[in-house]
């Protein structure tokens, strides 16, 4: 059997309530990240990407199996050499009490130096190189208590860079931080799979960050079933439907979208062209109507969407009006409809 | 951001080396030190000139004959006990504050002193040394044991809030603290029941803090005892500089955490334990050092906190020990409500600036 960085052999994961019961999240997990991959572990809220990270790390014991880190059964690494070659990144909040950035940073060092914590040039290298990766050096000075959310992630990343492990796991880094700060966040992490030949695992429910990041997929669903794979190989196989179908939510193919799943209403045919009649399409279909391209003879209303400065023109039976805000088109449509239904 | 820019990025100077705390408030604190020092030596009752006071250091004659005797035999040893209980008591408090996570720990709020007042009224009790003697004049053996039955008095308390720690936030393990400690004291009382009027005289003689009735033979007990401590704080540093990220992070980095979290709490328990053993119960100077150092030194390395609570430590403890003794006319100040006055307002700023909301996790 080839190793991967990280292979989860056989794993059950959960929490023992007592000696006799047990809450299991998920049971024999094999699955295998390879070195220097960027692998995205991504499931719905709930469905225990935590739980099944923590057990990766260490953190907390399986109910079954083994996690092989290269080829060496987690459990019987010591600690020191554990953290040598896995650095984590935890949702939790970390409380610093007045530690600067480049201090907190070169924490990642403990497992490479001695008693004292004194740092060699070696280990102050690692540190600057760490910070320089993450794009942190300008406030290296800084106090991390008084850092915005995504540089206090970004440092976060950092500190796990200098402790210079063959492996990275992140639970959740991109929660909580807005769009433009996730997508940086991920091309980071990317970018250092790629370049540095790091394995990196990391958590997230944001699915489309996932989708245009991850070399491979861990999919794990409510019921702890896990599929792994590229992903479109995993979009085009339905498993992504799949996990995703609950609670009114319908993951799309076609759009590659999540969309509410709510019954769909009637036929509205959309003429014209171009990314206003993109956004016309967009506006019907957040208010639950359907809505035909072609404008076919089944509709119950037809929308012309014309000019550079668009402005629509709504027919509806016997009804013809122009509206120069998608806003006022629509809720003209909904009265039409409703006196059509009285 | 391209992917193939993979090129080592070029590192500034400033990168690789931060900078440091710099030697200038370690010259100014070791200065203020020296400076309350000799001020303790020198001002009281009857006030002495330095220039006396450096001779009498040095073994030299003092122009006024028992000025040698109010120097070496009463204010020396008084000051060198402020010195250590001082700077072991804010090394403790720091240990405290890191191990718990809580900014509000302090030795004699998590009931650490009076638990080993409890130890020591046990020890009294049990081995009837006490006699009719005041606690000068014990022998080595007995002196021994009460700085190792307060210590142990100590370290059922620290397992107590150990247990607890995980369970409750920074505000409720305060509180449980202070009132396991009152329930110590009321143990106290229990037990003095039991003892004959002259041992419970000499134990009420300290139950309020102070450094006057510690003489050389416990001080070199002490200073034994306090010396052991600071070592195995050294020994502590990268532990405790580990603990600041959390559990969970200091497990992925190697840290034995339970391990080292139980001998952090053991070498508080020692130095809190030998200083209650013979100064009786001192407050707040083990909240106000470590808080005062983070100012002071705008850093949380447990490098540079460690001995920077041992000074402050230190100087504070001498110079509130220096103001109880100046010639007050009509009042007889106490140590303990000396240090009130700068620690009670300092402890309800840090309630009020958030501190306790903290999760002590």
């Amino acid at each position: 059997m080839s190793t991967g960085a990280i292979t989860l052999d056989g794993l059950a994961i959960g929490y023992r309530l007592s000696r006799r019961r047990e809450k299991r999240i998920a049971s024999d997990l094999r699955l295998r990240v390879d070195e220097g991959q960027f692998t995205v572990l991504l499931g719905p809220n709930g469905a225990g990407k935590s739980t099944l990270l923590r057990t990766v790390c260490g953190l907390q014991d399986p109910l079954e199996g083994r996690v092989l880190l290269s080829g060496r059964d987690l459990a019987s690494l010591p600690a020191r050499e554990r953290a040598r070659s896995l650095g984590v990144v935890l949702t939790e909040r970390v409380d610093t009490w007045g530690l600067t950035v480049w201090d907190l940073v070169a924490l990642g060092r403990a497992p490479h130096t001695r008693w004292s914590g004194r740092l060699t040039e070696q280990d102050r290298t690692a540190v600057a190189t760490a910070l320089a990766e993450t794009d942190t050096e300008d406030f290296a000075g800084r106090k991390v208590s008084e850092l915005s959310d995504g540089e206090k992630q970004r440092v976060l990343v950092a500190r796990a860079l200098a402790q210079e492990p063959a492996v990275l796991v992140l639970d959740e880094v991109t929660a909580f931080l807005d769009l433009a700060r996730r997508v940086e966040i991920m091309q980071l992490l990317r970018r250092l799979a790629h370049t540095s030949g790091k394995t990196l695992l990391l958590s997230t429910h944001d699915l489309d960050l996932a989708l245009r990041t991850a070399d491979r997929l861990w999919l794990i669903d409510r019921r702890g079933e896990v599929y792994e794979g590229c992903p479109e190989d995993l979009v085009l196989a339905g498993s992504l439907a799949e996990v995703f179908r609950y609670e009114g939510l319908e993951y799309d193919p076609a759009s590659g979208r999540v969309e509410l799943n709510q019954p769909l209403g009637e036929r509205v045919g959309v003429v014209g062209s171009g990314v206003p009649a993109l956004w016309t399409q967009h506006a019907l279909e957040r208010l639950g109507f359907r809505v035909d391209r072609e404008g076919g003879d089944a509709v119950v209303a037809l929308v012309e969407v014309e000019g550079e400065e668009p402005y629509w023109r709504l027919h509806c039976r016997d009804h013809e009006s122009c509206h120069s805000t998608l806003e006022d088109l629509t809720r003209e449509l909904g009265s039409q409809l409703q006196t059509a239904v009285a | 951001m391209s992917e193939q820019s993979s090129s080592a990025p070029a590192l500034e100077p400033e990168t690789l080396q931060p900078r440091g705390v710099g030697t200038l408030p370690w010259v100014l604190l070791l200065g203020a030190v020296v400076l309350v020092l000799l001020l303790e030596l020198a001002l009281g009752v009857v006030w002495i000139p330095l220039r006396d006071v450096f001779s009498l250091l040095l073994g030299l004659e003092s122009s006024v004959d028992r000025w040698h005797r109010i120097v070496l035999d009463f204010r020396l040893p008084r000051a060198l006990t402020a010195l250590i209980a001082g700077s072991a008591l804010g090394v403790c408090g720091l240990l405290l504050q890191t191990t718990f996570r809580n900014p509000l720990a302090d030795p004699w709020f998590f009931g650490l002193v009076h638990s080993a007042r409890l130890g020591v009224a046990l020890f009294v009790v049990i081995s009837g040394s006490f006699g009719s003697t005041v606690l000068a004049s014990l022998g080595l053996l007995s002196n021994l044991g009460l700085a190792i039955s307060a210590g142990l008095g100590a370290l059922a308390m620290t397992s107590v809030l150990l247990l607890l720690a995980p369970r409750v936030g920074a505000v409720t393990l305060l509180l449980s603290g202070l009132m396991l400690g009152q329930t110590a004291s009321g143990l106290i009382s229990v037990v003095m029941h039991f003892t004959t009027e002259a041992q419970s005289r000499a134990f009420t003689q300290w139950n309020d803090g102070t450094f006057v009735h510690v003489g050389f033979s416990q001080l070199g007990i002490l200073v034994a005892i306090v010396a052991l401590g600071f070592a195995c704080s050294v020994l502590l540093a990268k532990p405790l500089n580990i603990l600041l990220l959390g559990e969970n992070y200091a497990r992925t980095l190697g840290l034995a955490v339970e391990r080292s979290r139980r001998a952090t709490v053991a070498v508080a328990a020692v130095l809190a334990g030998a200083v209650t053993a013979f100064c009786g119960p001192v407050a707040f100077l083990g909240i106000l050092a470590p808080h005062l150092a983070r100012v002071l030194f705008r850093s949380a390395d447990h490098r540079v906190l460690l001995p920077a609570c041992a000074l402050l430590g230190a100087g504070l403890a001498t110079l509130a020990d220096l103001i109880v003794h100046l010639p007050w006319s009509r009042h007889f100040l106490h140590l303990n409500a000396m240090l009130g006055l700068v620690g009670g307002p300092t402890v309800v700023l840090l309630l009020l600036r958030g501190y306790g909301s903290r999760e002590a996790s």
